[in-house]
């Protein structure tokens, strides 16, 4: 029963819950929409003389009658812009002049917008043809539009942000990449043959102009025999030159002294070819067990400074294909001690590995004469060294 | 018992390991690098004038003229001038001051004096490699007949060459050519020889008949060459001592033409044309025994000898192009080692057996290019309108041969080293062709 009751009570309340809303709340959530405004339009009180006057005056128009282009002048409202005054027709009338007695109430009159035309085109002045017998390009004609163009599109809407600038010039980080490359070795002599026929031959050619067939290169310096006595040449009248032994002493003690060292290398060498290897067949720089190791820098600086002066030119071709290896002691001066170089190890004949071995050594000795780059604090790192003469099989 | 020996034999190897590892401590010290970019330009030498030590008068200066000519016409060496010269040599026995031409860069001097008198010339020399304080060899002495002078400075320049280079060398020989004359078609030709540089140029023949590719023997007396003497070409051979002449291998109805001696100068391999059909045979001089060493309808022609006198290279177009075949010095099948593009003609075996020049025909232009024997390595030299003949200098390492300028020009001869980076033409007298280096004479 009282469960009833509270249904009914549940029921009319909430009835009575929305209705409440509706009446609070229903006006703005489902106003009705707002009438149409009133149309008001102003007038003005004119006396009938006044009219008259006005119909009169419609009957003769003072102003002949707007062209067709005139009637689809842009809006009044719009504020001509300043553009170059055509010339006006002569017969054309002159406006009626404002009645004075008009009241200042009177609505204005539509301005008169000039009609659109092209400005008049400028008297072509006389030019010097130009030297040149091609024909003058035509100019395009001038042509009247018939319906005036429309206005120009706005400006370019400029951004709210700068941007940068695209140019060639280098930024200054630009500038401060070239500045940081590192320098070069100055070019001394061409490393690669060019012959006549490569000069010359411009034109690309399908065949193959050689046909090179790779040669397998020593993987580590040979040993070989000691050198030979070197054989006297043959001679008109050939004989020892007794100057010969008129010949100050050191010089051939020099030699000879050298010739011994190449011969006590080739034998040490034979002895214990293990420690060669070990050398020969590492990388460059890498072995500097007496001292602090030399920087990749460092090492190339060395190699480059005894580059320079090694040279290949006049040996024979067996000569330049003899891979050497040479010993060589430097001095706190950073001076090879001359009496110190030896050769190491050789893939080569004998005839060969002298020439190479003695290019090899002038290589030493000229560019050691001032000092090679070396750093000072690294002594007992580059103070023994073992350079080897690679060139490998560049030209026959 | 036994397990004791192990343990000995462990303890002396473990020894000997040990002591090897001290041994090689000194090499593992040493600090390694590794050069690989060498430069690759003329070495700078300093050749004071010669001394005169009596009698010389001018041909001190003119003998060192013509070593500093041949050292600097290799392309491999340069000559700082004398007015750099820090030390002024003048005894022969004075002590070279190195530093004074270490400071002007001359990696080699050449100090020598010269001494003429009853119509002989001796010149001595030293060679020294300035950056080691030192001589390069010993000092040496030539001397000879004062009218053979040039002969006296080549042998100076070639002992110096060879020193440094270690390649044998070629100044002291002779160059047997065809000397051209007149206008172009009415070209006189006559068989003439020279020193290498151009000097001392002798005509051995007269402007009667043509003449074609004068071949020297391997001596170097004896001439072989190709004449129309007869309206046919025919083969001759010359003593260059008496210039008497006689035909070779002469059959009737038969032209003979591009004849080449063998190794050891007995025998002469040449062409033969039979019936428009030209073949290799090979002629022994000394019996005149003839073989036939190619029977092919093809052309074959141009036939060289290897140094070793085993195989011979000519030319051919059996394959339908003109290429290069090697076959036995008794015949045989050949087998072709040209393969590239264009012609290949004329090749000549090099002295030393390691490479064969050609003349080549490619693209409307000729070269002259050397190769491996078996075809490979293939380097083209020269490259012009008309490069054609190549023949070898004694050492084996330059080439001289004819080049023909287009139009109305005259053949000139040129030298080429095999690397191709020294191209020099020869000075001659007249136009020149077709030449032919001698051997490095005695």
């Amino acid at each position: 029963m009282f469960r009833d009751m509270d249904r009914s009570f549940v029921v009319s309340g909430a009835g009575h819950f929305v209705l409440i809303l509706w009446i609070l709340f229903g006006d703005f959530l489902f106003s009705p929409p707002a009438p149409p405004e009133m149309a008001v339009t102003e007038v003005s009180m004119v006396s009938e003389a006044e009219f008259n006057a006005m119909m009169a005056g419609a009957g003769e128009p003072a102003e002949p009658p707007p062209s067709e282009t005139a009637t689809e002048a842009p809006a009044v409202s719009t504020p001509p812009r300043p553009r170059p005054q055509p010339p006006q027709p002569e017969a054309e009338p002159e406006p009626a002049p404002v009645d004075e007695t008009l009241p200042e109430e009177v609505v204005p009159q539509p301005e008169d917008v000039p009609e659109p035309i092209a400005p008049p085109a400028e008297v072509e002045q006389p030019v010097p043809a130009p030297p040149s017998s091609r024909p003058p390009r035509p100019r395009p004609s001038l042509r009247v539009a018939q319906t005036p163009t429309e206005a120009p599109p706005e400006d370019v809407v400029e951004a709210e942000e700068v941007q940068e600038r695209v140019t060639d010039a280098p930024t200054p980080e630009q500038a401060t990449e070239t500045e940081t490359q590192e320098a070069t070795a100055p070019p001394e002599a061409a490393t690669e043959i060019v012959t006549e026929a490569e000069e010359v031959e411009e034109a690309p050619t399908l065949a193959p102009t050689s046909s090179k067939r790779p040669k397998s290169r020593p993987r580590q310096p040979v040993r070989t025999a000691e050198p030979a006595e070197e054989a006297p040449a043959e001679t008109v009248a050939e004989a020892p030159a007794e100057a010969s032994a008129e010949t100050p002493a050191e010089p051939e003690t020099d030699t000879q002294a050298v010739d011994d060292a190449v011969a006590a290398a080739i034998a040490a060498e034979a002895a214990s070819s293990a420690p060669s290897e070990s050398t020969s067949s590492a990388p460059a720089g890498s072995i500097a067990a007496n001292g602090p190791p030399m920087t990749a820098g460092e090492t190339d600086a060395l190699r480059v400074a005894v580059e320079r002066c090694w040279n290949v030119g006049a040996l024979s071709t067996e000569a330049q294909r003899t891979t050497i290896s040479v010993n060589v002691t430097v001095g706190q001066d950073k001076k090879p001690v001359s009496a110190s170089i030896t050769l190491a190890g050789t893939n080569g004949s004998d005839a060969a590995t002298r020439q190479a071995f003695e290019a090899a050594r002038r290589a030493i000795l000229r560019c050691g004469a001032q000092g090679f780059p070396l750093p000072d604090d690294k002594y007992e790192t580059w103070r023994e060294l073992e350079l080897i003469f690679d060139k490998g099989r560049v030209g026959l | 018992m036994s397990r004791l020996r192990h343990i000995f034999t462990a303890a002396v190897a473990a020894a000997t390991i040990g002591a090897g590892a001290l041994v090689s401590t000194p090499a593992e010290a040493r600090l390694t690098i590794t050069l690989g970019t060498p430069v690759i330009e003329p070495m700078p030498f300093a050749l004071p004038t010669f001394v005169d030590e009596g009698g010389a008068g001018g041909l001190a200066a003119e003998i060192s003229a013509v070593v500093a000519g041949d050292l600097i016409g290799t392309g491999l060496f340069e000559q700082i001038p004398q007015n750099a010269y820090i030390q002024q040599v003048s005894s022969f026995d004075a002590a070279v001051s190195y530093p004074d031409w270490q400071a002007i860069n001359a990696q080699a001097l050449i100090t020598g004096a010269v001494q003429a008198g009853g119509g002989q010339v001796a010149v001595k020399f030293c060679l020294h490699d300035v950056f080691a304080n030192g001589t390069l060899g010993e000092c040496m002495q030539f001397a000879g007949d004062q009218g053979s002078w040039r002969r006296v400075a080549h042998k100076v320049a070639d002992a110096v060459y060879s020193r440094i280079t270690g390649e044998g060398g070629y100044f002291d020989s002779r160059v047997v050519f065809v000397a051209e004359s007149g206008p172009k078609n009415q070209r006189q030709k006559r068989l003439a020889v020279m020193d290498y540089d151009g000097a001392n140029v002798n005509y051995l023949t007269d402007s009667s008949s043509i003449v074609l590719a004068p071949r020297f023997s391997p001596t170097g007396d004896r001439i072989l060459f190709t004449s129309y003497s007869s309206g046919f070409p025919q083969i001759y051979l010359m003593d260059v001592n008496s210039l008497q002449i006689r035909s070779l291998g002469e059959q009737p109805g038969t032209m003979t033409f591009a004849p080449r001696f063998s190794p050891d100068g007995r025998k002469v391999v040449f062409s033969l044309e039979r019936g428009g059909n030209s073949d290799i045979y090979l002629l022994d001089i000394g019996s005149g025994g003839l073989t036939q060493l190619t029977n092919a309808p093809s052309i074959e022609t141009a036939p060289s000898f290897s140094p070793d006198g085993s195989e011979i290279v000519f030319e051919s177009d059996r394959s339908g192009g003109q290429q290069i075949y090697i076959m036995s010095a008794s015949g045989g099948e050949p087998r072709r080692i040209s393969g590239g593009a264009g012609r290949y003609g004329t090749p000549v075996w090099s002295p030393r057996g390691d490479y064969i020049a050609f003349t080549k025909q490619n693209q409307g232009r000729f070269h002259i290019g050397v190769m491996l024997t078996d075809g490979t390595e293939e380097k083209l030299l020269t490259s012009s309108y008309l490069d054609e003949g190549p023949t070898w200098a004694p050492n084996g390492r330059v080439i001289m041969f004819t080049r023909q300028p287009p139009g109305e020009g005259s053949p000139q001869l040129w030298t080429v080293d095999t690397s191709g980076r020294v191209l020099r033409p020869v000075q001659t007298e007249t136009a020149a062709s077709d030449p032919a280096w001698s051997p490095l004479l005695p």
